[in-house]
């Protein structure tokens, strides 16, 4: 029987597994207050890819949305996420800027930081961060990124555990599987090895539910001693996302496990994300049926989507099946890179190309050639040699070779920015400035999103959106309706 | 690496755990000839309930219906399942009407039979039901009812297996989980102990992936040793149903075992039944989150829809979670009967009754005090002594202690009914005779069912059905909508 701490990800990978992150600030906040009462520890919310969809798809301050989020939850601390190496999608960044990211992000009121690296290789780079957190007293928890190959063994994960936790900064590890592949089985060897090796730090667990069985995953890193747990409110639970918090905590109760939530507000809160889900067209999330397929390839489930609309540019759709192949054999010939950021990205695009070329390795992304020396840290197997060879014979791979990342001083970089405060310089790094100027027009994050609260009018909502018919007429004994355009 | 054999419950159970019983046979008809090349080896179609749903509320001859499915299906061998001792939910019918239900089905061209009794005990009626199938040369399943109790162990079913299995009429066993309570892990001990005692028989496995588990628990069945398995088409699966056969296939695959359905026909069945419960408002299965309440009280999918309906009458839809509680104690007090007709209905009634008058078996159906003495045969458990003390004090137990159910020969049935046709006999034995005449007033089966076929027609379907307003304008740059009562 253990006392279980929940933290809630609706806000952050609920919305990124489901809405492609699009929830703008007012679709959270007439609930935030409530969020805020439900007794999360914390309450994950920021990335730098929400940030770049604020500003580009709403003209929407991100900044300001974060404002007004920690203002709306004083009693729970509120978590960024961020990839040690960069914040843009699939490049480096300058450590100054990621010093500086976290810097801010504090000073915004964010108190707890989940560090990653894909490759488990710059521990140097998560401690550097991590120490900057901790001069704001803020939380850093330190992930280890599941996934399933020949090289993530118990004892790959074992030693990771010790490298990461080995820091005074890190206050706890994260057991991150973003492709819901992790199984009740393999915990019962993978968590006692991390356990083993994680210097008495506090394990979180964060399973997504693509196949349905995050639940019992979840069920039995609780018998196996993990305590802390994550979850989403059910619109934004399920399928390519979370375990819901509303059958969790029903799970955990039949268990004769404790937690310290106050269920009687999760209705409300799940009621209003229903109703923007359904008023925006976003995906309201249903649980997967399980499929042994996600397990060959891996792929995260709002990956999939990404894979499909790249395929439908190319009039391709109908070969989804034969990508997801493709993804699991580019992984194996990179390397086993953890799909996560930037790799997923970058096996995709190239399983895609592949695909579409009707070729193996013609065309090669800078970054794979990026990867390939090293730049990213050291993959965590050897790259195929043959594909090694095709990597390295790439036109632009001889100047890529000679120019690792730069490393550009704050100075520099606030030089080529001009006089801009710092979160406006974070900005232009992240997007390109006519995005930006069309932002500041739009003026201040709006605080509500207007719902449509009788099912009436969501039909009607439905219809309009979905109608082709310039002129239709229907009637019965008591309605008579008409469809113009 | 098995071959499995695929059984279709589309229309059946599917039709059963998700539509109520309401298909009429004009919704299965147009695909039926493609259900014919799909290469189930059997699909499963009759059942009493749905003759009586179809008459009372389809007003639709079940006998034509069947007639025209079993035509549409040249290839394939038609299903019907029945529960030793009655045909009516809840009482016992004479044998001879039951032998005659067996013939007449013949007659009309079912080929196989799955037979179940919830107590496993009545060895003679399972037995004389096969061999009356067996005079057709019909297929005969015996059912296994999956239950977990302190006596539903491993050697309780290789005891039931054995018996079961003994009659030269049995051809197969099924493993019969309708609960969907079933776990990989307890398939890797029920399956073996029943293995070793079925008399060599081949054993199907019918799962209902309530809680998500069933696929895993078909793999691990196939694992096991057995090899035929039960699917639904994609719309009429999962959720309270049965695995999808989309899936199971993919599944199948990857795990590298084989099977002969052609998967090119899939799709266009799901896509019709898709839109025939859009049209008639019908729900369609998606997966459930794993919920362990659901091992907790066994109350199978469909019939917590009933409890819902029974506690709305006394306005008391939110004790939902106690009436399931009461119906785990209420199950145990009784000798744990497995949850299925009559004893889910029986252990249901008695649990809102408790429920509902806060007084525990205040009141007892005639049908516990009927159980009580054994008409349905030996409970698996002793009733608990405190509640058979209860059944022996009530007014209405002398009627039925040392009493057997009425048995009347088929002559003296013929006489009650007057001098109508076998199959008449049957209606009128199942439904009161004012439904018949309106049935008959309702004119012959329709081979069709008209769906709608464009998106924008069914959602203006879904607007008429729900608006209340009497006038209703709205519209925007390129679009106007008015509705009108």
């Amino acid at each position: 029987m253990a006392h279980v701490e929940i933290i809630d990800q609706t806000l952050r990978d609920g919305q990124q597994s489901l809405w492609g992150m699009q929830m703008r600030a007012g679709m959270a906040l007439p609930v935030t207050p409530l969020i805020d009462r439900v007794g999360y520890d914390v309450v994950d919310f920021v990335g730098s890819s929400m940030m770049e969809i604020m500003v580009r798809n709403f003209a929407e301050n991100p900044w300001e949305g974060l404002d007004l989020i920690v203002e709306s939850m004083p009693r729970t601390k509120l978590r960024a996420g961020l990839r040690n190496t960069g914040i843009i999608s699939m490049s480096v960044t300058p450590e100054c800027l990621m010093d500086l990211w976290v810097t801010r992000l504090c000073e915004h009121g964010v108190r707890s930081f989940w560090i990653y690296d894909v490759l488990h290789w710059n521990i140097d780079k998560t401690h550097r961060l991590a120490g900057i957190a901790k001069q704001y007293d803020a939380e850093v928890v330190a992930a280890l990124m599941y996934t399933v190959s020949p090289v993530h063994t118990d004892e790959f994960y074992g030693q990771k555990a010790h490298l990461l936790s080995n820091s005074p900064h890190v206050d706890r590890l994260i057991i991150y599987d973003t492709a819901g592949v992790l199984t009740p089985e393999r915990c019962q060897t993978l968590i006692p090895s991390i356990q083993a090796h994680c210097n008495g730090k506090t394990l979180e667990i964060h399973s997504h539910n693509v196949v349905g069985i995050a639940p019992l995953t979840y069920m039995a890193a609780i018998d196996l001693g993990v305590n802390v747990i994550h979850t989403c409110s059910r619109p934004l639970a399920n399928g390519a996302s979370l375990p819901s918090v509303e059958m969790t905590l029903r799970n955990l109760k039949l268990l004769g496990h404790t937690h310290r939530l106050d269920a009687k507000l999760l209705p409300t809160i799940a009621d209003h994300f229903e109703r923007v889900g359904k008023t925006a067209g976003y995906t309201l999330g249903v649980p997967n049926e399980y499929d042994l397929w996600i397990f060959e390839h891996q792929v995260p489930g709002g990956m999939t989507g990404t894979l499909k609309n790249q395929l439908a540019q190319y009039g391709m759709a109908d070969r989804l099946d034969e990508v997801l192949r493709e993804v699991a054999a580019v992984r194996r010939d990179l390397g086993y890179p953890g799909m996560a950021t930037p790799f997923s990205q970058l096996v995709g695009v190239l399983s895609v190309m592949n695909i579409v070329n009707g070729e193996r390795f013609k065309t090669i992304p800078d970054e794979v050639i990026q990867y390939a020396c090293g730049h990213y840290g050291q993959p965590v197997a050897p790259i195929d040699p043959n594909i090694l060879d095709r990597i390295m014979s790439a036109p632009h791979a001889k100047e890529i070779a000679a120019h690792p990342p730069p490393q550009p001083s704050l100075e520099t970089l606030r030089a080529q920015f001009g006089g801009v405060d710092d979160d406006e310089l974070i900005l232009r790094y992240l997007i390109a400035q006519p995005f930006i100027e069309k932002m500041h027009a739009a003026g201040p994050v709006p605080r509500t999103f207007p719902t449509f609260l009788d099912p009436q009018l969501e039909r009607v909502l439905d219809l309009m959106e979905d109608s082709t018919a310039r002129h239709l007429q229907l009637s019965d004994a008591e309605l008579k309706l008409e469809l113009r355009r | 690496m098995a071959h499995i054999e695929i059984i279709d419950q589309t229309i059946r159970d599917g039709n059963q755990s998700l539509w109520g019983m309401r298909m009429q046979a004009g919704m299965a008809l147009p695909v039926a000839p493609l259900m014919d090349r799909a290469g189930y080896s059997v699909v499963d179609f009759v059942g009493s309930s749905m003759f009586e749903v179809m008459v009372r509320h389809a007003r639709e001859d079940p006998w034509e219906g069947l007639d025209l499915i079993v035509r549409a299906l040249p290839n394939t061998r038609v299903r019907a399942g029945m529960r030793c001792h009655g045909i009516i939910t809840m009482s016992v019918t004479p044998n001879d009407l039951m032998d005659l239900w067996v013939r007449r089905l013949c007659a009309h061209g079912v080929r196989s039979f799955w037979i179940h009794d919830p107590l496993h005990c009545n060895l003679d009626k399972l037995h004389r039901l096969a061999k009356v199938a067996k005079e057709y040369d019909a297929e005969v399943v015996l059912a296994l009812m999956y239950s977990v109790s302190p006596v539903h162990t491993d050697g309780f079913y290789a005891n039931a297996a054995a018996r079961l299995s003994a009659s030269a009429d049995v051809d197969r066993l099924i493993l019969y989980d309708m609960g969907g309570i079933m776990v990989p892990e307890r398939i890797k001990t029920l399956v073996p102990a029943i293995l070793e005692n079925c008399n060599g028989k081949p054993i199907e496995v019918h799962s209902h992936n309530v809680t998500g588990l069933a696929p895993l628990v078909y793999l691990e069945a196939i694992n096991q040793g057995l090899n035929i398995i039960h699917t639904c088409a994609r719309p009429l699966a999962n959720g309270s149903s049965l695995p999808s056969i989309e899936m199971t296939l993919r599944n199948l695959k990857l795990a590298g075992h084989t099977y002969g359905i052609d998967s090119t026909v899939l799709a266009p069945i799901s896509e019709h039944f898709e839109r025939v419960a859009r049209t008639a408002g019908f729900q369609i299965g998606v997966p459930n989150e794993y919920d362990l309440w659901m091992y907790e009280h066994q109350v199978p999918g469909g019939m917590t829809g009933t409890l819902k309906n029974q506690l709305a009458q006394h306005g008391m839809e939110e004790r939902l979670d106690e009436v399931l509680q009461e119906t785990a104690n209420v199950r145990r007090e009784l000798g744990y009967p497995a949850m299925a007709t009559p004893f889910s209905q029986l252990v249901g009634v008695l649990a809102v009754m408790n429920v509902v008058t806060g007084k525990r078996y205040a009141s007892i159906p005639d049908e516990v005090i009927q159980y009580a003495y054994g008409w349905y045969g030996a409970p698996v458990a002793p009733i608990d002594p405190a509640i058979m003390d209860r059944i022996d004090s009530h007014p209405r137990a002398k009627d039925f202690r040392n009493s057997q159910p009425p048995n009347p020969s088929l002559s003296e049935i013929r006489k009650q009914y007057g001098n109508v046709s076998d199959d008449e006999l049957i209606l009128r034995f199942l439904v009161a005779e004012h439904h018949i005449d309106a049935m008959r007033a309702a004119g012959p089966v329709r081979r069709d069912y008209p769906v709608l076929q464009d998106p924008t027609l069914e959602k203006v379907r879904q607007i008429m059905t729900a608006s209340t307003a009497k006038h209703l304008m709205l519209a925007t740059e390129d679009f106007k909508l008015e509705l009108r009562r």
